[in-house]
């Protein structure tokens, strides 16, 4: 039992910062960020005496995360409630390029907010997961054709949003 | 697109959220799953809360108001750094008594032989080892009347709960021993260890700890330390609240350790297990040129634990819509099951396609492999 509890603390502390990173673009806030990784380590404890051997934890977490992102929408409405508070850029200075940089990063901030859920979910694992649109729909718990129609929904409606992201994201193609 | 923009982009933004560490909030949390899980453990734990301060409360107010109790400070003497380690070791020096008060314990005899009392030991300064889980800290705790209060005031919220101790030779040095259960942190989030205390050249100080301390879903109801050195302790079961089954289970010193000697070693665990089925169908061609059909979902309660609120997602094929609300699917206790209709519908006609159906708890399921369906649909013309 012991063993197994150092084996979870030390599997938290080691992955926290990638699912917060994650739960941060789902969220697009620090704290419903926070409040979403914990809930899913949570469920992570629970089924830890069979995660721990199999050793599939940290797919289990991401799991728990995108299905309780998307639940919790369907139950409060998460967007309306988000702060609209943009945090300060972290170790952010003066030079032009930095500021260019913020700018772009805030008006990506608040295009994601404008997404739905399941449109945050698929951005986030196809583009900064890196995940395939198979292992995003084994994820999110959908066929991939969803995936693929959420997709294009998302880069179309980001597209909408933020015309200034369009000349960054132009379409050159479908990604794989 | 521009994919590795957009991914660059993506992970630039994501910089910003600020790493913590959610180690003890995940584990609150676990914790809080536990209590949701245990229909009415809640209630059970403050019923003994409410009989374990009262007992406390009464033994103050029978030695005149706060009787020894100092009303300066916390009674906690130590932190985690000047508690001892973990106990179950060697016994500890035997040293000098301090002079007892109250009647003599049970099984002692012997001119030379140092009494124990029950009231030494309840009004004992005592290092502790950790707890499970972290709930409270190791160190030295000051107990008064068998109580470590979290304040100065008399009506401070218990830290620390000692029940009635037992007092035998345990070890069989020829001298007796106190078996005492400490509840920490009492209520909703308390955890327990049952430890054998012996007097050290300082005081009372852990000989070990005597039963596996924080067994999920159990609780230590009651100890005996009998004279033939054994312990035996009652543990009740809480999965299912307070009316959950007992068990004695019976301890002994090897020397160096309590192991269990006697009785079960615990409850069958309890199991949250949803399963979900669909079952095929047919769109048929309406008067208004539309395939209609009712979509036929199953689900069944096939754990030991009633589920509050278990929810559907369904995942509907190309060229299917869906033709009415999804309601919740509503409690569902052990044995029993739920069939909910859902009307598609399609403007076209299709082959057979598959669609899914999942179902998810707030509990989380212990068996995920019957947690999806596939079904099939298409469409008739009659």
């Amino acid at each position: 039992m012991d063993c197994q509890v150092s084996e979870f603390d030390a599997f938290v502390r080691a992955r926290t910062p990638a699912l917060l990173r994650s739960a941060y673009l789902l969220t697009g806030d620090q704290h419903l960020a926070e409040d979403l990784v914990q809930s899913a380590l949570a469920r992570t404890h629970r089924s830890w005496h069979r995660l721990h051997d199999s050793g599939n934890a940290e797919a289990y977490t991401r799991k728990v995360m995108y299905h309780l992102q998307v639940s919790w929408w369907r139950r409060r409405r998460v967007p309306e409630s988000m702060s609209g508070v943009l945090p300060e850029p972290r170790g952010g200075g003066s030079v032009p390029d930095h500021a260019q940089q913020t700018a772009l990063r805030l008006t990506l901030r608040a295009a994601l907010l404008k997404l739905s859920p399941k449109q945050r979910a698929v951005l986030t694992l196809r583009f900064f997961e890196d995940r395939t649109e198979s292992e995003a729909a084994d994820l999110l718990g959908v066929t991939v054709g969803t995936v693929k129609s959420q997709t294009a929904k998302a880069l179309a409606k980001l597209r909408a949003v933020a015309p200034e992201l369009a000349e960054l994201y132009v379409l050159e193609g479908t990604v794989r | 697109m521009n994919a590795d923009r957009l991914r660059a982009d993506l992970a630039d933004l994501a910089e910003e959220v600020t790493p913590v560490d959610l180690r003890d909030q995940a584990l609150r949390t676990s914790r809080r799953l536990v209590i949701q899980r245990r229909v009415a453990t809640s209630a059970a734990a403050l019923a003994l809360v409410g009989v374990a301060t009262g007992s406390a409360l009464a033994i103050r107010s029978a030695t005149g108001g706060l009787g020894p109790v100092p009303a300066d400070s916390p009674s906690v003497t130590g932190g985690p750094s000047a508690g001892p380690a973990p106990t179950s070791s060697a016994p500890a020096p035997r040293g000098s008594a301090p002079s007892s008060s109250g009647s003599p314990a049970a099984g002692t005899s012997g001119p030379s032989r140092k009494l124990l009392t029950v009231a030494e030991v309840k009004n004992a300064q005592i290092p502790l080892p950790p707890w499970p889980g972290d709930a409270c800290a190791a160190g030295t705790y000051q107990f008064r009347q068998g109580a470590v209060l979290s304040g100065s005031a008399p009506d401070s919220k218990p830290l620390l709960l000692m029940d009635r101790p037992s007092i035998a030779d345990v070890d069989g040095d020829g001298e007796p021993e106190a078996v005492v259960t400490l509840t920490c942190k009492p209520g909703s989030t308390s955890a327990q260890q049952v430890i054998a205390l012996v007097r050290g050249p300082a005081g009372l100080v852990p000989l070990g700890v005597v039963a596996p301390a924080g067994q999920r879903d159990s609780q230590v109801k009651g100890v005996q330390a009998l004279a033939d050195g054994s312990v035996r302790v009652r543990w009740v079961d809480t999965q299912r609240g307070s009316a959950g089954a007992e068990q004695w289970r019976t301890y002994r010193w090897n020397g160096s350790a309590f192991r269990q000697i006697a009785g079960p070693t615990g409850f069958p665990e309890l199991r949250v297990d949803l399963k979900v089925t669909a079952v095929p169908l047919v769109l048929v061609k309406d008067p208004s040129g539309k395939y209609l059909g009712d979509l036929k979902v199953t689900v069944t309660n096939v754990g030991d634990l009633a589920v509050g609120r278990p929810e559907l997602r369904l995942t509907l094929p190309a060229g299917v819509g869906m033709n009415t609300e999804i309601d919740g699917v509503g409690p569902i206790d052990p044995g029993r099951s739920r069939t909910l209709l859902y009307t598609l519908e399609a403007t076209s006609p299709i082959g057979p396609r598959v669609g899914r159906v999942t179902v998810t708890n707030d509990l989380g399921d212990d068996d995920s492999g019957n947690d999806e369906a596939m079904w099939t649909v298409q469409t008739s013309e009659s």
